[in-house]
């Protein structure tokens, strides 16, 4: 069973919460633009977990399959992850086709696309995994054919005038497998871009519209890169989609997730791109700010954006007579702040963990009945900011790039 | 009992290769670059292509096609070290062991001690010495019987250098493992290897035991009159050159007293030199 585990890999882990957020904004974002559909919290759960299993742990295991060359010669892993798959295959969809068949709902004509599906991406996996020297051209021709026509059964079964619930359901997870499962080759298939780092004073100046310290304009400054500004863009603009979307279908719980997702990604994106390259610069500049100063100045930058996002939301929000929470506003910044935290203070196992806390409790919201659990959650991240701003993660500064505090100019 | 048999080995890089490595010994593969070193190797550990090679045999087994329990035995480290990259050297551990009966914490803790390797950094962010090395822990922790090594010094310094053969004699070569490496270095093949196959063109010019290989393997330098015709009949040459009447060959000598033949021949002033690998190798490919 060990070996079970053993092949959730960091980056398995993070996909699938990466993912869980991105399965969020589509099923939010997207579903209810469209006539006679209708949610329910348990029918939310069952999207996600399919997103989560296919494109968190599915696509990264036999992406790794596929590679490593070391792992191609490891005792019984082929089995292990053969059975792996075989095994979330048939949960996660045999058996929601089997109950749909015997509830007599009709799904098969998408189950069949599921499948050709499957086949397809399977056997590029394993083509090139048994090849070892791929043709990028062919694959990508192929997922070019197979990513937009995802699209075609997703259309037709939305606009089909269901009305059963559970119908939607199903129809609807299957529909949202196949395009996470195109959509994860697509992704999986392209280019990988080469960040590259603007100068920090071609956009410092944006820092002048916020009342910042010279160390916290610094760090700003670098972040202010154009990826950053598109993400900051794209944030906002979903978030008044979000709220758009909370209006038309009235529910203000959609918008809890929405928000949630958004902000989940911010932090991981940060991680990823930002984080490195802004240390980098600081590590290296003549003036060096170390330690503390740069912790906290991220921690700033996080608290202005989060802040501005609160305001917007608000604001929009009054304009189109939404009522929107305080506490739900709260409850997302400070559940995005100690997020924050945990990814530049902790290991990754870690962050996954309380990533998972995180995620758990959200279903919990989901279903209406545990609502009352909102408080206690706002409570204990209040907790974790105020620890977060008293010990800054210097911990982490000196594992990753062997920074040490004791040596630092303040 | 044979490691490794490969009878008649052909493909794009290899012509009609063959060779054994018996149980307990090193080899060492030598050769320029596009030799076939890492093209052999790819084959010999079945990562190439599916391609049938019948009359490759590695623990008795066709490449690739290993029962589970000869896998456990087979310690490879690729030219490239790839597939781990998002995880910490102590998290692509975590995830290796599982899958190996005789994996020794211990060892890899002392490897990594050893070779200084920070064990909480991503991989992707470690040189490309350090990835190297990192790909060397994670091949010699399972205390495999047999350890094919694609260049494994090719990106190390000196020190990390001396400390991987320190390593590799003291755990696996004093211990009976079989080692297949290639490398550029000949002093280190001649520090560890018992044997020793020289590749050029995707053949085998030289094989066999190195002490053997030392001694048999000479440079003759002798004086041949211009006007009559040097023939090689009788004589196992490997590369000739002349300037004016001076001839000079690398001869595998076979147990033959060469200097005799050339004499016979009409040599006259023949001076006969030994020579280390290094020599051979630039003698080989001048």
């Amino acid at each position: 069973m060990k070996r079970y585990f053993a092949i959730l890999t960091p980056t398995t882990i993070r996909l699938f919460y990466a993912w869980i957020a991105v399965g969020m904004l589509l099923v939010y974002l997207v579903l209810p633009w469209y006539p006679n559909f209708t949610l329910s919290g348990y029918a939310m759960l069952y999207f996600w977990m399919q997103f989560v299993v296919i494109c968190g742990l599915l696509f990264p295991l036999l992406m790794r399959w596929r590679y490593c060359q070391v792992l191609r010669l490891m005792p019984n892993y082929n089995a292990v992850i053969t059975t792996m798959v075989a095994s979330l295959f048939g949960l996660f969809m045999v058996l929601p086709a089997l109950l749909a068949w015997f509830n007599n709902l009709n799904i098969w004509p998408i189950q069949t696309f599921s499948l050709l599906i499957w086949s397809v991406g399977s056997f590029i996996i394993l083509r090139r995994l048994m090849l070892n020297a791929p043709s990028e051209r062919q694959e990508k021709i192929m997922s070019s054919i197979v990513f937009p026509t995802f699209y075609l059964p997703f259309m037709v079964s939305l606009n089909g005038g269901f009305t059963s619930i559970v119908e939607l359901t199903f129809l609807a997870s299957i529909e949202f497998q196949l395009s996470v499962v195109a959509l994860s080759m697509f992704i999986w298939l392209l280019p990988q871009k080469k960040y590259k780092q603007r100068q920090p004073t071609r956009i410092l100046s944006a820092t002048s519209l916020f009342f910042v310290s010279n160390s916290t304009k610094l760090v700003f400054g670098a972040l202010s890169s154009q990826g950053f500004l598109v993400t900051f863009c794209f944030q906002l603009i979903a978030v008044l989609a979000a709220t758009l979307v909370a209006y038309y279908d009235g529910s203000t719980e959609m918008f809890y997730f929405t928000l949630f997702a958004l902000l989940f990604h911010f932090p991981y994106w940060l991680q990823q791109k930002e984080k490195l390259s802004v240390l980098i610069f600081l590590l290296n500049s003549k003036d060096a700010i170390f330690g503390k100063v740069v912790y906290r100045s991220f921690f700033n930058i996080y608290l202005y954006f989060a802040v501005l996002t609160g305001l917007c939301i608000w604001g929009v929000s009054s304009i189109i007579n939404v009522h929107v929470p305080v506490s739900a506003l709260l409850l997302s910044i400070l559940s995005t702040g100690s997020m924050l935290y945990f990814l530049l203070r902790f290991a990754a196992q870690q962050v996954c963990f309380y990533i998972g806390i995180a995620v758990l409790m959200t279903s919990l919201m989901l279903i209406r009945s545990y609502m009352d659990v909102v408080p206690w959650i706002n409570a204990a991240l209040v907790v974790f900011v105020a620890l977060t701003y008293k010990f800054p993660p210097l911990h982490w500064l000196k594992v990753e790039y062997g920074f040490n505090p004791n040596k630092a100019t303040m | 009992m044979s490691m490794i048999e490969c009878k008649n080995l052909s493909n794009n890089s290899l012509k009609s290769l063959d060779f054994f490595l018996e149980e307990g010994r090193v080899l060492g593969l030598l050769g320029k670059n596009g030799a076939g070193k890492t093209t052999l190797l790819s084959v010999l550990m079945g990562v190439l292509d599916k391609s049938p090679y019948a009359d490759v045999k590695v623990m008795g087994h066709v490449p690739g096609c290993w029962p589970e329990a000869i896998k456990n035995e087979i310690g490879y480290v690729p030219q490239r070290f790839w597939g781990f990259d998002a995880m910490s050297i102590r998290e692509a551990i975590k995830t290796i062991k599982p899958f190996y009966e005789n994996w020794d914490d211990a060892l890899a803790t002392e490897l990594i001690n050893e070779f200084d390797l920070p064990e909480h950094q991503q991989i992707k962010k470690l040189s490309e010495g350090q990835k190297q090395l990192t790909s060397i822990v994670l091949a010699m922790s399972f205390r495999p019987k047999l350890l094919v090594l694609d260049e494994p010094v090719a990106s190390l310094d000196p020190l990390s250098r001396r400390v991987f053969l320190e390593k590799l004699i003291e755990n696996h070569c004093d211990l009976g493992t079989s080692v297949i490496f290639s490398t550029h270095i000949t002093s280190d093949l001649e520090r560890i290897a018992s044997d020793v196959l020289i590749l050029k063109d995707g053949t085998s010019v030289i094989s066999g035991d190195i002490e053997s290989v030392r001694e048999s393997v000479v440079r003759m330098k002798f004086n041949f009159p211009k006007h009559k015709k040097l023939t090689f009949d009788g004589l196992s040459v490997l590369s000739s050159s002349s300037h004016g009447d001076i001839q000079q060959l690398l001869v595998d000598q076979g147990g033959q007293d060469v200097k005799q033949v050339l004499t016979e021949k009409g040599a006259s002033n023949i001076h006969c030199e030994h020579l280390n690998l290094d020599d051979l190798f630039l003698e080989l490919h001048s």
